[in-house]
């Protein structure tokens, strides 16, 4: 899945899943302590009404995280999901986002790979940090899926992605791990409980309901997620994941 | 905490070999005294250097950076070589150009460069040598000087290095493997010579080569790494803290630094401190450690 067509990067596997990752190599990095952010973005069918927005809600995110006083030590991926799951980019320091290169990136696609795509934001931020971890670096997670819909074509479970939250929290690959669910223009009252009722399931960290896609809405959730990233980013160290804040 | 520099180098045919450094102020500093550096020479071979300012003297924060600084340079202009005569004549230089007391000089100075395949490390003063051999055990070379190091400065006033060779100018150094005694010699020592200094156990000057053949990993450190003591204020041998910092798994970037405060940060949990600047400074044969599995 990731497409390298940079040296300073490494393909790695997911095990359990077809999906991998690309991660920034680790002679390559400057800082010795990383918060490594996960966004996965649905890119199915319903989505097309909204997807500038949602390109712009990613650029501002960017933009907005690069004001952090902790930008140097934040490293993002980025990965869209429709019936499959396409890295945009992998793991690579936030100075190397640069978001006009994110214009373009939310292609219309298909159905819903919601949990597939979950897991591998999960696992490939474990993955990564568990090899920093082992080179000696202090790291730290925090994820976010953005969804308008339910899942209708992963190949893996609730189940799966319970376990992989569940290690990523429990296991020393990384001192702390939060993650968001986030469901957009969910109007629908039988889609809010399923997302709710999936983040309970799943374990994520917290979940985030926005009625619409407006672009006021969007760019709320692109400060809310900037702000969760930078304070995630400021409990490195702590031993303890940052307190939810409210959207 | 500080880093510099860090090079991947091919020293002889089959290995690669990495550098680098850090430094941490002690509890009961107010500025760090300790400074440290590591990276390659023009041609390409690594070195790595320690200095360690004499906290009762003013100015050797500043002293200590000098005279790493300048050790590099020596280095560099002499295949490898550290000419120490030149380097505190040309420290002195550099100090009154700053306007520096005459004892902002007073610094240990630690290097270690590689020649062929065998690693050579110089110490002026008193800190600790290490080296990890290919099959995991560790040696060390503690050199202590009760508290009164022979800082190469006072070869600058004769008035100042004869008073301290009366009053001092002692050094014993203890050679361990796995924490063990191997032997002890205590020497008194001699004045260095004015245009070529020797080396030896008598002189200023301490030495020793290490087979590369044998070793994957050479560290330096300040005596800051002999001043931890653990939660009931007991000593921390310095074999613990050898042990912790050669337990590197690969040498990619900062890999020194991010052990040593990796350790720092555990043996803070277990309430160690120490209380003196620390700075270590490496050599690793990246290729050697690459057979191994993380």
């Amino acid at each position: 899945m990731p497409i390298l067509n940079d040296s300073n990067m490494n393909a790695h596997k997911v095990a359990g899943s077809s999906y991998g990752f690309s991660a920034k190599r680790i002679e390559h990095l400057g800082a010795s302590e990383y918060t490594l952010v996960s966004i996965a973005a649905d890119v199915s069918g319903s989505v097309s009404v909204f997807k500038r927005e949602i390109e712009k809600c990613v650029k501002e995110i960017v933009r907005a995280c690069r004001h952090s006083p902790r930008a140097d030590n934040l490293m993002m991926r980025f990965t869209t999901f429709d019936s499959k799951v396409t890295e945009v980019h992998g793991f690579r320091p936030l100075n190397e986002c640069d978001e006009d290169k994110y214009e373009g990136t939310i292609r219309i696609g298909g159905m819903t790979a919601l949990y597939d795509a979950t897991h591998n934001a999960v696992v490939s931020a474990t993955t990564y940090g568990k090899d920093l971890t082992d080179h000696d670096f202090d790291v730290n997670s925090i994820a976010f899926v953005i969804t308008d819909g339910g899942d209708n074509a992963s190949v893996l479970t609730v189940k799966d992605l319970n376990k992989a939250l569940a290690r990523a929290v429990t296991s020393e690959a990384v001192e702390s791990m939060v993650s968001i669910l986030v469901g957009v223009n969910v109007a629908d009252p039988t889609l809010s409980q399923y997302l709710e009722d999936l983040k309970d399931e799943a374990g994520f960290s917290q979940y985030v309901e926005l009625s619409d896609a407006k672009e006021k809405t969007l760019a709320k959730l692109a400060t809310f997620v900037s702000r969760s990233i930078s304070a995630q980013s400021q409990a490195l160290g702590s031993g303890a994941a940052t307190a939810a804040l409210t959207f | 905490m500080a880093s510099d520099t860090v090079k991947r180098v091919a020293a002889r045919v089959g290995d690669t070999w990495a550098s680098d450094a850090c430094y941490f102020i002690g509890a009961s500093h107010t500025v760090c005294e300790d400074y440290a550096l590591a990276g390659e020479l023009d041609d390409g071979r690594p070195f790595a250097i320690v200095a360690d300012g004499c906290s009762s003297s003013a100015g050797t924060d500043v002293g200590a950076r000098i005279l790493a600084r300048i050790a590099r340079h020596s280095l560099e202009l002499n295949d490898g070589q550290l000419d120490m005569a030149w380097v505190i004549r040309r420290a002195a230089a550099c100090a009154t150009l700053l306007n520096l007391g005459p004892t902002a000089l007073d610094a240990t100075l630690m290097v270690a460069t590689m020649d062929g395949g065998q690693a050579k490390v110089l110490v002026a003063g008193d800190g600790a040598v290490a080296a990890r051999r290919c099959d995991g055990s560790v040696e060390t070379w503690e050199l202590d000087c009760d508290g009164a190091p022979g800082y190469p400065s006072y070869a600058l006033h004769p008035a100042r290095l004869q008073a301290y060779l009366d009053q001092a100018g002692a050094r014993t150094v203890v050679h361990r493997l796995g924490g063990y005694p191997l032997d002890r010699s205590e020497s008194r020592l001699r004045p260095p010579e004015p245009h070529s200094w020797s080396t030896g156990d008598e002189h200023f000057l301490w030495s020793l080569e290490l087979d590369l053949g044998r070793y994957d990993s050479v560290v330096l450190l300040s005596d800051g790494a002999t001043s931890f003591t653990d939660a009931k204020g007991q000593a921390v041998s310095l074999q613990v803290i050898v042990e912790e910092a050669l337990a590197v798994r690969s040498g990619c970037g900062a890999y020194l630094l991010r052990r040593v405060r990796r350790f720092l940060k555990g043996a803070a949990k277990r309430g160690f401190r120490h209380h003196d600047d620390l700075a270590a400074a490496g050599l690793l044969c990246t290729s050697k450690l690459a057979n191994e599995p993380v």
